[in-house]
């Protein structure tokens, strides 16, 4: 009776357990602890000369940190528990003040850091535009939206791999999936301006067409609460006209599904992204991509910016209209297919999965056409270790960019 | 610890979350099966059939812009093989109102439209009951059509799919005849794959219509 008894309540707790999936992370206050009040932003190239491998001794962060330049910014890569820091800098009176939050890229943890170059510790050099001897930085850490109180020094110790622009770090579906966690949904514009503080140096999105062939960002076939809010959307995106999908549906964190046109435009005007992955999720809309691809290749270009826009190709469907195109090989693309389709589809990138392994004969061969390869998609730290040491990849795609990073610019 | 060494490769198979509740679900009640099985042999058999139509007021929770009208009578009729046992198996339909907006003027970036929304179910479930003392207990299993209409900017959409449904019970009979009972339950449908539960109270008339 007993057992029973404990059958029934275990059951009762287990159907009655709420499934909720994770919509986003909170940044405690924002990541903002007012100590940037009254600097200055830092410049790129201000940034460029914090870059670098540091040694520290941190429970959080483990023994030694990638802190890479992101513009006027800067991010922070650990090994130890996939965490990360986002910072945004200034400075005042020959001092480099940084602050932002940390948080772990597989898991909810997060907290407020202030990172503090003194005049004596570098910062007056960095200032300079001179790249100092050494870099020592004071840096305090806090759990939630405590005050950051736990101090550990973080000291330069190496550069980062030097070919920072040869290996493309691809955040998959924008950013992340919404399970990662992050601040903002997946396929989203706000996802997007987050890709390069988390190390990505080039972002994958998904695309499909409204019932009234507009392309917007969305990864799924069937439309459910996993990505927006509103029950009453359920079926596919194409059984609903634009307006309908604007007016009365949002995403998880409260954005309306993003076009394209707003997702390239968001790539052009708000980020450094090097490359976009369109993955085309739905036939019937070839034409459309290939203006969108070269109109923002070109907006891109007038601003002195190298963003490179490719067009994937997943299946056979998406091959046969492509190749169905007059000229197709004037429109880049990235093909998923095996390497007769890549060869026929004179794509510029072929993509195959990671569970075909390293695959270094097959690697090389396209390397010798003077193709690229790109890897999708790999989260495991271990994982990517050994695709960025043993394999001979140009990119991954991964939900984890931040560990990509670190993997990569401490390859060298 | 032998359970334990069940459910852990089920917790970490590469599943979905919704199919992984499935699965341990199943698993449970496959173990009370198991259970009752042992017990039945020892029991008199007498076997009958009864069905349960019940109506009563259906909630869901929601967390949308804007909120539908979301508190509906939702009737259910239930077919349920007695056993004179612990454990009774039957099958359960019904058709429940999730959410619903009567025609309403809406503002939205592209001018006033007429916006109508209603989202239906009608599931079809495999049912478990168990008594226990004077309380029945239910889990239902199975698959729903969920069908939603739409109607806004001058264009109607009606979209259907079958989803994943299961559902839990706690009732209460009181008999007011020798085949016939009346009684209350409470009960709640989930939708894993649309993550929508919507919950409520019925009152349920029992007909026991054939026993040997």
């Amino acid at each position: 009776m007993k057992f029973k008894l404990f059958g029934i309540i275990a059951v009762l707790f287990l159907l009655t357990s709420c499934y909720t999936e994770f919509q986003g992370l909170e940044i405690p206050l924002n990541g903002t602890l007012g100590l940037l009040e009254g600097t200055t932003p830092l410049t790129d190239s201000m940034t460029v000369k914090i870059q670098g491998i540091y040694t520290l001794s941190s429970p959080l962060f483990g023994s030694n940190v990638v802190i890479k330049s992101n513009g006027n910014n800067l991010s922070v890569f650990a090994k130890k528990n996939e965490s990360y820091i986002v910072l945004r800098s200034g400075y005042k009176d020959s001092t480099i003040i940084m602050e932002g939050y940390w948080r772990y890229a597989s898991n909810s943890e997060t907290g407020l850091i202030s990172m503090i170059i003194s005049p004596e510790n570098g910062a007056k050099e960095i200032l300079r535009g001179i790249r100092p001897n050494n870099i020592v930085i004071h840096a305090s850490y806090g759990v939630e939206k405590e005050f950051p109180s736990n101090q550990f020094d973080v000291s330069y110790s190496k550069p980062i791999v030097k070919s920072t622009d040869k290996f493309w770090i691809i955040a998959h579906r924008g950013g992340g999936r919404n399970t990662d966690m992050l601040p903002a949904s997946e396929n989203s514009l706000g996802i997007i301006k987050y890709a390069e503080k988390y190390g990505a140096n080039a972002i994958e999105i998904d695309v499909r067409l409204t019932k009234d062939s507009v392309p917007v960002l969305f990864h799924d076939e069937i439309i459910s609460k996993r990505l927006i809010n509103e029950d009453y959307f359920i079926g596919s995106i194409s059984d609903y006209s634009f307006k309908q999908l604007r007016s009365f549906c949002t995403l998880t964190d409260g954005e309306k599904i993003p076009t394209l046109e707003e997702a390239l435009q968001t790539v052009v005007d708000s980020t450094n992204l090097k490359l976009v992955w369109l993955d085309t999720k739905a036939l019937g809309m070839t034409k459309q991509l290939f203006s969108l691809q070269k109109k923002y290749q070109d907006l891109a270009a007038q601003k002195g910016k190298k963003l490179e826009i490719l067009i994937g190709i997943p299946d056979g469907g998406i091959f046969n209209e492509i190749s169905n195109t007059p000229n197709p090989q004037n429109y880049p693309t990235i093909c998923e297919l095996d390497e007769n389709y890549f060869a026929q589809s004179k794509s510029l990138v072929w993509a195959p999965r990671w569970s075909l392994g390293l695959i270094d004969d097959r690697v090389t061969s396209i390397h010798n056409s003077g193709y690229r390869c790109f890897v999708w998609t790999i989260d495991a730290a271990e994982l990517v270790k050994v695709f960025i040491k043993k394999g001979n990849f140009d990119g991954i795609v991964t939900n984890y960019p931040t560990v990509v990073a670190y993997e990569y610019y401490t390859s060298e | 610890m032998v359970l334990l060494q069940i459910i852990q490769p089920l917790l970490l198979m590469n599943i979905t979350l919704p199919n992984k509740w499935l699965l341990l679900s199943t698993f449970f009640f496959t173990s009370f099966l198991f259970i009752n099985a042992q017990e039945l042999k020892s029991s008199e058999k007498q076997f009958a059939l009864s069905a349960t139509i019940g109506n009563g007021l259906m909630y869901n929770i929601q967390n949308q812009k804007p909120v539908l009208d979301n508190i509906f009578y939702s009737p259910t009729i239930r077919l349920l093989l007695e056993l004179n046992h612990h454990l009774n198996i039957g099958v359960e339909t019904g058709y429940l109102t999730i959410s619903k907006q009567d025609s309403s003027i809406v503002s939205t970036p592209y001018g006033e439209t007429t916006f109508k929304a209603r989202l239906n179910a009608i599931p079809l479930l495999l049912v478990l009951n168990m008594k226990v003392s004077k309380i029945d207990l239910y889990y239902g299993l199975g698959m729903s059509y969920l069908t939603t209409h739409l109607e806004a900017f001058d264009e109607k959409v009606k979209v259907g799919n079958w989803y994943y449904c299961y559902n839990i019970a706690i009732a209460y009979k009181y008999p007011i005849a020798k085949n016939i009972g009346i009684g209350i339950e409470a009960k709640s449908y989930f939708f894993p794959k649309l993550q929508t539960v919507t919950s409520g109270l019925s009152i349920n008339l029992t007909y026991q219509f054939l026993h040997w």
